[in-house]
């Protein structure tokens, strides 16, 4: 397997990000020998959702006209793993303070970032005035 | 390509019945979150959620969760899952929110827990 490249490039709207999720599928379905194809495909369409509805809601803060762009790679060397660049140019943070949700008190906010990692071998984020860029790793 | 959400509510005497079914993501997990606020917002306070057919949930959707069970426990009630499918059970153990609700295999069980 050769590296593959996808990219993708999408309105930054809650509506529009399941278009990721789908590529993301596409892409995957023609990979061969993944154990637990299904349950892989639907762990990673959902760390792919929540870094964007972290874009949506906190980079752009719900407004209209910001862009993802998305490219997603398949590389075999050294070792066989997906690589997904995510790039956004609203609002960065600071991931250090995001704090992980208290599990002994149920709180409503603070899972998406939570989930990303325990979903993902590497979430590496770069903060930067004009393209924030998300780096997801997942061994494959 | 996603499936879209739907969510039926009946009224019954101690309890509402809320079935949910599809995808719950944060492009319609806003409206999931209304209606069980709209439920609690008439004094109703004891839900059970059915959810065997849910193929998909986000963070957005374990908020709507969790902020209504919030809402419900301070009103002396609770909200109860009944069904939930794999998927369900595999995202609240994922967010370590499993423990946190009462699950029942369907949701004549569910209803009369309470």
């Amino acid at each position: 397997m050769d590296e593959t490249v996808i990219r993708i490039d999408i309105p930054a709207t809650h509506q529009h990000l399941n278009i990721l999720g789908a590529c993301l599928s596409a892409l995957l379905e023609r990979v061969d020998f993944l154990t637990d194809k299904e349950m892989l495909l639907y762990n990673l369409e959902l760390a792919l959702h929540e870094t964007c509805t972290n874009i949506v809601e906190h980079a752009y803060d719900h407004h209209n006209g910001g862009r993802i762009k998305a490219s997603m790679a398949l590389q075999s060397k050294p070792e066989r793993k997906l690589v997904v660049d995510i790039h956004d140019s609203g609002k960065s943070f600071v991931m250090d303070n995001v704090k992980s949700p208290d599990l002994e008190n149920a709180q409503v906010h603070g899972y998406g970032l939570f989930l990303m990692r325990q979903l993902l071998d590497e979430v590496i984020y770069q903060p930067s005035k004009a393209n924030n860029h998300w780096r997801l790793v997942k061994n494959l | 390509m996603a499936d879209l959400a739907t969510f039926d509510v009946q009224s019954m005497n101690r309890v509402d019945l809320v079935t949910v079914s599809g995808r719950i993501d944060s492009s319609n997990a806003g409206q999931f979150d209304e209606i069980l606020k709209g439920i609690v917002g008439k004094g109703r306070n004891n839900i059970v959620l059915e959810m065997n057919g849910v193929s998909y949930m986000s963070s957005a959707g374990l908020r709507a969760l969790v902020s209504t069970l919030r809402t419900c426990k301070r009103n002396r009630g609770d909200l109860r899952l009944a069904a939930p499918s794999e998927r369900v059970v595999d995202v609240l153990k994922l967010a370590g929110l499993n423990s946190m609700f009462s699950s029942y295999p369907d949701s004549v069980a569910a209803v009369g827990s309470f």
